[in-house]
């Protein structure tokens, strides 16, 4: 996991405005008032905003035919949680975290690729659909897509001895349900798709020194891909079968909700 | 007299007042991402329990035989035996049969019931049935033949797919109990003998099916 950190542009004055209103006073006798006594000064700096959120650089994702139940176990290395009936489940660590006090809305990049199988395979890759699958499909293939999701998950940030934060974010993940909508899910394909206010991501809990304190609700977002899958292809399933999807943040400042 | 100086204007740089505007990504470098890495890794073992044999009587004139704790008069009488799916999914069932009629047997295999023809030659029909089912000694039999669910055996091989769905191990309907059944010509003219009979070889293939929601 990285935490991206760099400047940008915050959008305020950049430059010293100086103007003076060129009419000199003129005391009795034609000398000049100073200069000092009408004129003003006003001095506009640069203040910039570096983004603070912690993006994770990998993922993983189980193709699962049969809608198999799949456990995740908490950091106690004990407790089991069931992701049930997710025919494409998602690892629940692809979460996004803002660690700002501000809002960043999010747009986001999708490029699906298919797994190459072994050298020597004879068996046929599998595709990615463009639409839902139906009960006749019989190509081995997969309906995915990649969803996100505000999350009710707040507190202090995950720390070594800690993992608070992950451990809520499992029982989130797994209780979540939500259907493919194209207006707000972006397609896997063989290529880029592209959506603009994907999530936002709300402002995250602030110390008064400015530091961040702790992930307010909604400051991070659950990313996932899922989808459907032909249970049953011409040609089965095998563990070779497999893809990969590149999800490429641009994170910007929230406009200020009109008064 | 007052003179009038030239108004003249200091102004160093003039930039917009607007509130937090996106900059570019080229310019801000505010991105980062995921990869993400989906593998077939969750595909289930597919365990079935097959009985190894099974014994048919021919019961032309419906001597009556106990079978599973009852008595039946039925003339084509098998042992019922069953699959037991132990995967932890359902699982379609596809047969072949393979039959062969016993050397030295003048019987034939119909494609069609005996019952209410008048026949003299040693004709059988016989047919497989196979049910799913939650107790595979309680199960409830088809009443008579059909098309749809059953397969007439014949000389030779044949084939239907997907006869069955079998539930889960641990799931309802995880049994799939099979029989021969029919019937058969009770008097024919050449009586039926100890030599008469038929060899039947069933093979089973499963598919890993989808779990209902």
């Amino acid at each position: 996991m990285k935490t991206l950190k760099n400047r940008i542009l915050s959008g305020a004055m950049a430059g010293v405005l100086a103007m003076s209103l060129a009419v000199p006073a003129f005391a009795a006798g034609g000398t000049p008032a100073p200069a000092a006594a009408n004129t003003t000064e006003i001095n506009g700096t640069y203040t910039p905003i570096t983004i603070d959120v912690v993006v994770p650089a990998n993922g993983a994702a189980q193709i699962n035919p049969y809608g198999l139940p799949i456990d995740v176990t908490k950091s106690d290395n004990t407790t089991k949680v069931s992701f049930e009936n997710q025919k494409i489940m998602t690892q629940p660590t692809a979460a996004i975290m803002n660690k700002m006090g501000v809002a960043l809305t999010v747009k986001a990049a999708v490029t699906g690729a298919i797994k190459a199988l072994p050298g020597g395979s004879t068996a046929t890759p599998m595709k990615f659909a463009s639409e839902a699958l139906t009960a006749d499909t019989t190509a081995k293939s997969v309906f995915a897509y990649v969803q996100a999701k505000q999350s009710a998950t707040t507190g202090a940030a995950d720390t070594s001895s800690d993992h608070t934060i992950a451990d809520k974010l499992i029982v989130e993940y797994s209780t979540w349900t939500q259907a493919y909508d194209a207006n707000k899910d972006i397609l896997v394909k063989v290529g880029t798709e592209t959506k603009e206010n994907f999530v936002t991501l709300n402002a995250a809990t602030m110390d008064t020194d400015g530091t961040f304190k702790a992930f307010a609700t909604g400051s991070i977002a659950l990313i996932r891909v899922a989808g459907d899958v032909v249970a049953s292809p011409r040609e089965d399933w095998s563990t070779d079968d497999g893809f990969t999807v590149k999800i490429a943040y641009t994170f910007a400042p929230a406009p200020a909700a009109a008064p | 007299m007052t003179k009038k100086k030239p108004l003249f204007l200091l102004m160093a740089l003039l930039m917009l007042a607007s509130l937090v505007s996106p900059a570019s990504a080229a310019e801000t470098g505010n991105r980062a991402s995921t990869e993400i890495e989906a593998v077939c890794s969750r595909l289930p073992e597919i365990r079935v329990t097959v009985p190894p044999a099974m014994d048919v009587l021919i019961n032309p004139y419906k001597i009556p035989v106990v079978v599973q704790d009852k008595q039946v008069g039925d003339q084509i009488i098998s042992d019922p035996v069953a699959l037991k799916n132990e995967s932890e999914v359902p699982l379609k069932v596809s047969v072949s049969i393979e039959t062969v009629i016993k050397e030295g047997s003048d019987m034939r295999l119909l494609s069609e019931s005996t019952l209410g023809q008048e026949m003299t030659s040693k004709r059988a029909f016989i047919y497989f049935e196979i049910q799913a089912a939650d107790d595979p000694d309680a199960v409830a039999w088809d009443e008579k033949y059909s098309d749809e669910k059953h397969l007439v055996i014949r000389p030779g091989t044949k084939i239907r797919k997907d006869i069955v769905t079998l539930g889960a191990d641990g799931q309802p309907l995880s049994y799939g109990a099979f029989r021969l059944t029919g019937d058969c010509v009770e008097a024919p003219r050449s009586p039926w003998t100890e030599a008469d009979g038929i060899d039947v070889s069933i093979a089973f293939t499963f598919k890993a099916t989808e779990i209902a929601p």
